[in-house]
């Protein structure tokens, strides 16, 4: 929400609300692939899919 | 943390994200703040799901509407959201704290909130103003403004119909009010600049452009002075995203005309503002510098230097307790 609607003078300005979905594969406890959906898909949310897993970071 | 094991099959949309021969998936419905919480996934799959292979879906945040009927999906769709910010006026020579120029602004409070009725289509969203006044003890509210308004997105394009009105609080005065059509294209490096993310991986810029018509106004003012009448508005805006959307350096510019003025499109006040923010988590630190300036005479120049201070939230339908219906 912060980055999609910014105070304006008065008042604010809002765009377009967006998120991202990732998709874990795991086999035998094992990741095997991770896949990131942008939702709307007309908007690149990269930045919301790697801050899903900024937090697992050592 | 709430998990979830979903007894249909998988669905086309996630299925190609399976190993070969899946049977079923798990998704997980957390706050993936913690790192153990990646562990306890793998076992809750490793106990339930007799596979050789399985998926977590993981979001980032409550999202909006999307597409296909998922339920665990659906349940974590925003209901609504938005943010409460307070800003002290560091410095203020000349911002005034009410509608008819009178005071200056010390405090500033907001809430914002919206919810989008058909995905990124069609939103609702109003913002309620609160102003105090410096010169009269800082706390006490001296304005008011509501805003409401519809907008939405289309590819590029960006859409507003918006009332505002503008009330002093704490006495009588001129209360301003208006309600506009805006139009906007909006730019985004990342997405629009083939080779700006191999360049620039943790750096963006996004930008829109547009104007628009007050159709109606009932005296809102085509000056800082309270001078003529608002006809038009131009508007430009760039948030320069300094360092993976937590540092950014943003400005923006809104130009007013005058329907009193022998040329009505000509701008007859420039608000410009320029701020740094910095972000973590939900709440984001901004300064930043706003001046409302008349262009096409002299006349009074309204400034100030503010610290703001935003926290944002959203409201999906898993936290309301709404339960969607389907497939258990």
């Amino acid at each position: 929400m912060l980055e999609e609607s910014s105070p304006t003078g008065k008042g604010s300005f809002s765009t377009m609300r967006h998120g991202c979905w990732a998709t874990v594969s795991l086999t035998d406890e094992h990741i095997t692939d991770v896949h990131y959906r942008f939702v709307p898909d007309t908007i690149d949310a990269s930045n919301d899919c790697e801050e899903i897993f900024e937090s697992c970071l050592p | 943390m709430i998990a979830r094991r979903s007894s249909s099959p998988a669905s086309p949309s996630v299925s190609i994200f399976l190993p070969s021969r899946p049977v079923g998936i798990v998704v997980l419905l957390a706050d993936m703040k913690l790192p153990w919480l990646m562990t306890l996934a793998a076992l809750v799959i490793t106990l339930l799901t007799p596979l050789d292979g399985s998926a977590l879906e993981k979001y980032g945040r409550p999202l909006p509407s999307m597409d296909g009927d998922d339920n665990d999906r659906e349940a974590e769709e925003t209901v609504f959201g938005g943010y409460f910010l307070t800003a002290a006026f560091v410095s203020n020579p000349t911002f005034a704290a009410r509608p008819d120029n009178t005071g200056l602004v010390g405090l500033r409070h907001m809430l914002h909130l919206e919810t989008d009725l058909y995905k990124q289509y069609l939103t609702f969203y109003t913002d309620q103003n609160f102003f105090s006044d410096r010169t009269n003890g800082w706390i006490e509210l001296s304005e008011w403004d509501g805003t409401y308004a519809f907008t939405g997105v289309v590819n590029h394009f960006g859409w507003r119909l918006q009332y505002e009105r503008d009330a002093p609080m704490d006495r009588s005065g001129i209360k301003q009010a208006y309600a506009d059509t805006l139009i906007t294209a909006k730019f985004q490096a990342v997405q629009d600049l083939p080779g700006w993310r191999r360049q620039w991986p943790n750096q963006n810029l996004t930008a829109y452009a547009g104007a628009g018509w007050l159709f109606h106004n009932s005296n809102y003012f085509a000056r800082p002075d309270n001078s003529g009448r608002a006809l038009f508005r131009y508007v430009a805006h760039a948030d320069l995203d300094l360092y993976r959307n937590k540092v950014v350096l943003y400005g923006d510019v809104n130009f007013f005309t005058d329907r009193e003025a022998s040329n009505q499109a000509r701008p007859s006040e420039l608000d410009w503002i320029v701020g740094l923010a910095v972000r973590w988590r939900d709440m984001e630190l901004a300064f930043y510098r706003e001046q409302d300036q008349p262009l096409d005479r002299g006349g009074l120049v309204q400034k100030y230097l503010a610290v703001q201070l935003r926290l944002s939230f959203d409201v999906s339908k898993h936290d309301l307790g709404i339960r969607t219906t389907g497939t258990p």
